[in-house]
């Protein structure tokens, strides 16, 4: 079991096999002679003839599209070299980005290298062409379909705000009224439209204000993680925590929520329960709000030990009425919504922290988004022909869907999708998808916003997308899906493209009127508190519902929470763990009914008690990445409680399995690395951090001076952890993956990581205090590194980086031994030699491609330094603030990192250093980082204070 | 005085039976060592694979990481090195200070060193990142004016290495003259005397000969001595100059110095020992010398032991939170302290038992004392890198460390070659020094034949 399989390890664990061995040793004995005599390659390099007008080689060429998170459009620029896209950033303009990116949008380019994307069709599980496919579908096809109305003919489509989309489906349904169009979500939206309908009459997005907001309880929402908009709102918090200053108010964040998220590490106050009391919680939190605010009440409901907490916290609310903010998570059943709708009513958020929209997805909120219709006429052999057009329904939906012995019901079914996956199996066409990189379209943000989706390379494969596929069943000429563009946006599409976006598109705010006799029916509906063990099942943070699961970058991405790798755990929390006699990396037995599923466990300090919580979007049954990694939460989860499994069993089987981490010391051991202080605390000492900032003798030479500093500041009240600038960083720098078990020996090599250090909790009910730190090569100006390296790889340049001379390196580790931050990484293998070539295509061209035995570390993205360098001189203008920006802090949806000219007075970095709450970290050791973190500042309720 | 020569070499010899007793070895092998260089070989054959292996895939073959940058090659290398040291002490400092105990036992001292020498020097090499670049660690005129950086103390530890390992060969080789041509004189066959011959570059024992070769190894013996202390200190600068906790240490040059000679005097007992029983040599190395070494062996152990104290003291005394937690949390109780503990058993207590003049006097309980001082060097050396970097600064990039098959493979590799080599000294050169033992003999019988007054100021002809 302790086995990684062969198929997860990047760096094969059987590199040698005997009898490669033997063949090595004998090549190896006759090249070192041969070695010498080595010639270039045969290849011809030729140079253009006809240069195309737009390509300058070695200049990038940027183009604004739109990547999406359940069906939302999240805007974004992508970076070409030579036609080639290597970087995604974040759009400026788009509402849902602001510039930034979360990991999945920037782990989006391997989707497109990927090397096992489909690349043929395939009918029957042969070769095939797209021709015969459209021949298939002929006119004879067609006319049948057109016969019975369409009945017969399913299409399962993933949701989508596209109004392109939305057209086609539209037109579709003209042409066959009967036909079934299901969307299939992973997240838990529906809920929402649910809850909606109840309360207000019709489905609706919540828009929440959370810079407007002075007090925010998250009931399970999960708002810097996952959701279409957490970009947005993790600025908007960060934003308000960045103008904090001593003893006044920010904001103050609770979070009620099972497993850790990076909203309760955020959070002043969090509570721990199980995923299905928060129900019960949100009932005693409207009892209490409304009994604080003259509202006829519901019946109190019985809270137990967390009272006082919820007490606290209403009264908080309360206090704050107009500035305070209720959100609810999307795994939420509609009752816990609608009960949280009633809690903003009560707290007049509607208008200043909350407003409403229509769903800008068509047919949210209606039987097109439920399952149950297509299952029953599945079951009834009422569908002739099925059509996934791009999810993997046998993967993501729970086991009772049945969804493969169910779909084979179908007689003819077919299959588009990124890959041949656990839904193609059987299918009678398998249709190879395009990469949303590699086609036309559009989409829609959360808030209503309209951008477009433009191609930034030609489809790698004989791939063709959703849409070009609904053209053709709707008998629609052979177009191009620019034409089929220009047809919906006619002359706004020019000026679209160059924006990326379509202005004034965002949907109208509504201010709906919330029906009591619905918030009653919720209250009814509320699960009582129950004191059995029940299993919790989230989205996993990194390869969400398993569709990112064969991305390696995000498999080696450690969850930000846990710092875990390479697949799922079963999370427990302390107690229940003690209970259970179950400890770090015993490998359970998860079980209710009968259906049961065996993983390792993981004690996770923040965790609720009496729950136990499993990350979706492993065990994965094919992909050579994904398949093997983890285990599918899919056995007990069911249609009718896809999230909160009760009255499970968890049991020890007694054979153990490592949970891979990359962290695994999780207490500070006093060494104030992340400074945290209340408001309160602050105004007492304001220069509290100054004490941090020492300056020891040291026999090193003083540090340097000129008009070009490059300094780094990173702001801990601001950054909450998701772990998008470790992706933008390896992304933009060439950093390798390693593979489970060389994850399993500490050989990871992300350049920045975000170090998790959990604290004694404040109040006696509360769970323990989170801290994030990012951690990157500090640039110190006296670093211990360089005086150690014996042949000058790693030196300082006149403009403060710390410089490593990758061509220079022996591999002695001494700098690693001597570096006090641990941030450099050590080549321990050749990690490239076993690329593959599409993914040989992701790499960034201005960046070395590091060979093995060498060390390589974070280099402040010194070629994005040059380039801004040369394109300032190029204009023959000085660089100003802001020209330069690395790839973490581009990517950093709340702008806690700044990186600039410390020289500069005036720079955004020079005031952060200057700031009251900047220190070093290890300042004692006389290292002196040019790269500065700034003391987190919480504002925490006194009432809970201890 | 007399006394003490007799004991050192207690039988009754003339020159030729003498000669021809410290011939035997080569001259009529005996059969079990073509048999012990058997395993020996193959374990030499098992240490070139994990070398081939490690170059061909890299690091990633043994069990380092990050925070453990530095394991096995580096504790070897240390280990190694300092088992070196004894011989050059034996060798050099003791005839400087004309410590007439030391004859018999220089030769196998040397070679001792000298094998050692192979050992550590392979290590470092085979422990860099991309080992066909090693030349890029020593100072030569590149055609791109790069120089090594000399503020990295592995620059000193290149020039150190590289001159101990000259000055080594040098001194081992020729003490072997003289005694080379004495078996070219005794060889029976024309090819052995011509082999012998051809190494022996020629000595005819003139006077002119021995005013030279006097000359040459005081010399050498006079080059020799400050390396005994210069080598080991600079290796311990590896550490030193560091600023990881556990290493930032200005104790460390003489705490290893006397670590080396400490371990060195064990690896000359683990020797003898076996040897004077197998070749029934205890005529020529005596209890005398076995107690003598011992009392090295406690004398160094006992400074061992107070760089110890001294260590906790300093951590303790500085209040530095990351030396304190080193010193008094992750070496006594984290996941090594089996093996702090080990390393304390052995260091520290194990040696207490030479007070015992019956302990240092018994060659069996000395053997197994000195094998415990072995395995507590090279725990000692464990300690302090590996424990050292699996908890440094940041908690959060603390991680333990688990050696690979490769790591075990070069470490039993290395000992097997070490024994290869050592078993071929035995087989084919004169491990006994010949005119130094003749040299012996000449003033004990001198002395027995004058009267004690005289005899006091006797000393074998410069």
């Amino acid at each position: 079991m302790n086995e990684p399989s062969a198929t997860n390890d990047i760096v094969p664990a059987s590199l040698l096999t005997r009898r490669r061995f033997v063949e090595w040793l004998g090549v190896g004995i006759a090249a070192l002679g041969a070695n010498a005599c080595t010639k270039p390659p045969r290849d011809d390099i030729v140079p253009y003839v006809h240069r195309p007008p737009e390509v300058t080689p070695g200049v990038t060429l940027h183009y604004a599209t739109t990547a999406t998170r359940d069906g939302y459009g999240i805007g974004v620029l992508g970076t070409t070299h030579e036609g080639r896209p290597t970087k995604l950033e974040g759009h400026p303009a788009h509402p849902a980005s602001l510039g930034a990116t979360g990991m999945r949008e920037q782990a989006a380019l391997f989707g497109l290298y990927d090397p096992d994307r489909a690349r043929t069709v395939l009918a029957d599980g042969r070769p095939s062409t797209w021709d015969a496919f459209t021949v298939a579908l002929g006119d004879s096809t067609k006319a049948a379909w057109k016969q019975r109305r369409g009945a017969g003919l399913a299409l399962v489509l993933p949701p989508s705000g596209s109004p392109l989309r939305a057209s086609l489906v539209t037109r579709l349904r003209e042409q066959y009224p009967d036909i079934s169009v299901t969307y299939l979500s992973t997240s838990g939206a529906t809920q929402r439209w649910a809850a909606a309908r109840d309360v207000f009459g019709e489905a609706l997005d919540p828009q929440y204000r959370l810079g407007a907001a002075e007090v925010v309880v998250s009931l399970d929402a999960d708002l810097f993680g996952d959701h279409p908009m957490s970009l947005a709102w993790a600025r908007a918090f960060a934003e308000r925590r960045k103008s904090v200053r001593p003893g006044g108010l920010s904001q103050r964040l609770y979070a009620i929520e099972s497993a850790m998220t990076l909203t309760g590490a955020a959070a002043e106050h969090r509570l721990a329960v199980p995923a299905s009391a928060v129900g019960a919680v949100a009932a005693g939190l409207l009892h209490a709000v409304a009994a604080a605010t003259g509202h006829a009440g519901a019946a109190p409901i019985e809270l137990g030990a967390h009272r006082v907490f919820v007490e606290a916290m209403a009264r908080d609310l309360v206090r704050h009425q107009g500035r305070a903010l209720v959100v609810v998570g999307d795994r939420q059943p509609a009752a816990v919504h609608a009960l949280g709708y009633a809690l903003n009513t009560l707290l007049r958020s509607a208008g200043s922290t909350l407003d409403f929209t229509a769903p800008p997805l068509p047919d949210a909120g209606t039987d097109a988004y439920a399952l149950d219709g297509l299952l029953r006429a599945l079951d009834g052999d009422h569908v002739e022909t099925l059509m996934v057009l791009g999810p993997n329904p046998a993967y993501v939906l729970p086991a009772d869907a049945e969804w493969t012995r169910r779909a084979a019901r179908a007689r003819e079914r077919v299959h588009l999708s990124l890959h041949e996956n656990e839904t193609s199996d059987g299918a009678t066409w398998f249709l190879p998808a395009t990469h949303f990189l590699e086609h036309w379209g559009d989409a829609r943000a959360y808030d209503g916003m309209t951008s477009l989706v433009q191609p930034l390379v030609a489809p790698l494969y004989d791939g063709k997308s959703t849409d070009d596929v609904l053209a053709a069943l709707a008998g629609e000429p052979l177009q191009s899906g620019r034409e089929r563009l220009e047809r919906q946006y006619g002359t706004e599409l020019a000026e679209g493209l160059r924006h990326g976006l379509i202005a004034g598109t965002a949907s109208p705010s509504r201010t709906p009127e919330l029906d009591w006799n619905g918030v009653a029916r919720a209250l009814a509906g509320i699960e009582p508190v129950t004191d059995r063990l029940e299993l919790d099942v989230v989205l996993d943070a990194r390869v969400g519902d398993g569709d990112g699961a064969n991305d390696p970058w995000l498999q080696e991405l450690s969850e930000p929470l846990t710092k875990v790798v390479w697949g799922n755990a079963a999370l427990l929390g302390p107690r229940t763990a003690a209970k259970l006699d179950i400890r770090d990396d015993d490998v359970v037995i998860v079980e209710q009914g009968g259906r049961r599923m065996t993983l390792p466990a993981l004690v996770d300090p923040g965790h609720a008690e009496g729950a136990v919580t499993v990350w979706l979007g492993h065990g994965r049954r094919t992909g050579r990445v994904a398949s093997g990694v983890g285990v599918d939460a899919a056995p007990l989860r069911s249609l009718a409680a896809p999230w909160f499994v009760h009255d499970v069993t968890v049991k020890k089987t007694g054979a153990r399995e490592r949970v891979v981490r990359t962290q695994r010391e999780s207490r500070e051991h006093d060494r104030h690395l992340v400074l945290r202080k209340t408001v309160a605390e602050w105004a007492r000492e304001p220069s509290f951090a100054r004490e941090y900032d020492e300056d020891p003798v040291s026999i090193l030479p003083p540090r340097l001076a000129g008009d070009t500093q490059w300094a780094m500041a990173i702001d801990l009240s601001a950054c909450v952890g998701c772990s998008a600038c470790m992706l933008a960083c390896a992304v933009e720098n060439n950093v390798p993956v390693v593979g489970k078990a060389n994850v399993a020996l500490s050989r990871e090599m992300y350049w920045l990581r975000i170090d998790r250090y959990y604290a004694e909790p404040l109040g006696p009910s509360e769970s323990p205090k989170v801290s994030f730190q990012p951690m990157l090569c500090q640039h110190c100006e006296k670093a211990p590194c360089e005086y150690v390296c014996p042949v000058n790889a790693t030196v300082h340049s006149p403009d403060g980086l710390n410089e490593m001379v990758y061509n220079r390196c022996v591999g002695t580790r001494f700098c690693s031994n001597n570096c006090p931050y641990k941030v450099r990484r050590f080549n321990f293998f050749d990690y490239n030699q076993t690329l593959s070539e599409p993914e040989r295509m992701a790499k960034n061209p201005d960046v070395t491609v590091r060979a093995r035995g060498v060390m390589e570390k974070c280099t402040y993205c010194v070629q994005r330094i040059r380039r801004a360098e040369i394109d300032a001189e190029v204009a023959k203008r000085p660089l100003v603030d802001g020209d330069v920006t690395t790839a973490c802090e581009q990517a950093c949806p709340t702008g806690a990192i700044v990186f600039g000219n410390l020289a500069d007075h005036g720079s955004r970095v020079a005031r952060a250093h200057a700031d009251q709450r900047t220190y070093a970290a290890l300042g004692e050791v006389g290292t002196r980082p040019r790269t500065r973190y700034l003391a987190r500042i919480d504002d925490p309720n006194p009432e809970l204070e201890t | 005085m007399s006394q003490t020569e007799i004991e050192l070499l207690p039988g009754s010899y003339d020159n030729r039976t003498l000669t021809d007793r410290l011939l035997a070895p080569i001259t009529s092998p005996p059969r079990f060592l073509t048999l012990l260089m058997i395993p020996a070989a193959f374990g030499t054959l098992a240490l070139f694979g994990a070398v081939a292996y490690t170059f061909l895939v890299g690091i990633g073959a043994w069990g380092n990481n990050i925070p453990v940058a530095w394991a096995f090659a580096i504790i070897n290398f240390v280990w190694w090195i300092g088992i070196g040291h004894a011989g050059t002490f034996i060798s050099a400092v003791l005839l400087l200070l004309e410590q007439r105990w030391r004859t018999s036992l220089n030769r196998i001292a040397e070679g001792m060193t000298l094998f050692a020498l192979v050992q550590a020097g392979l290590m470092p090499l085979l422990h860099l990142g991309r080992p066909w670049f090693f030349y890029w660690l020593i100072p030569y005129p590149a055609t791109m004016e790069l120089w090594p950086q000399f503020m990295s103390t592995l620059t000193w530890d290149v020039a150190a290495v590289t001159t101990y390992t000259l000055v080594s060969i040098l001194f081992f080789y020729l003490g072997l003259i003289p005694d080379l041509a004495a078996a070219r004189d005794r060889a029976k066959t024309l090819r052995r005397r011509r082999a012998y011959g051809l190494f022996a570059l020629g000595w005819r024992g003139s006077a002119r000969h021995w005013r030279h070769y006097r000359t040459a190894q005081l010399l050498l013996a006079g080059l020799a001595t400050p390396l005994v202390l210069s080598v080991h200190s600079i290796v311990s600068m590896d550490f030193a100059i560091a600023k990881l906790p556990g290493w930032h240490s200005t104790i460390f040059p003489p705490y290893f110095v006397a670590g080396a000679i400490f371990s060195g005097f064990a690896m000359v007992v683990t020797l003898v020992v076996p040897l004077r029983r197998v070749y029934r040599l205890e005529g020529i190395i005596t209890v005398r010398h076995l107690d003598l070494m011992a009392k090295m062996i406690l004398l160094t152990g006992l400074i061992v032991s107070y760089s110890y104290v001294s260590e906790a003291f300093i951590a303790w005394q500085s209040g530095d939170t990351f030396e304190r937690h080193i010193t008094f949390v992750t070496r006594p109780l984290g996941p090594f302290a089996p093996v702090y503990w080990l390393m304390l058993a052995c260091n520290v207590v194990v040696p207490q038992s030479l007070w015992f003049s019956r302990v240092r006097k018994t060659p069996l309980a000395l053997w197994i004392v000195a094998l415990f001082v072995q395995v507590g060097m090279w725990t000692e050396r464990f300690v302090l890198i590996v424990t050292s970097q699996h908890q440094d600064y940041l908690p959060s990039s603390w991680e333990n460390y688990t050696p690979s098959l490769i790591d075990g493979t070069l470490f039993f590799g290395t000992v097997s070659f070490f024994v290869l080599l050592f078993l071929a000294m035995l087989r084919f050169v004169p491990f006994l020094p010949i005119a130094e033992q003749k040299e012996l003999l000449h003033a004990s019988k001198r002395e027995r034949t004058l009267s004690p007054k005289e005899a006091g100021d006797v000393r074998p002809a410069r």
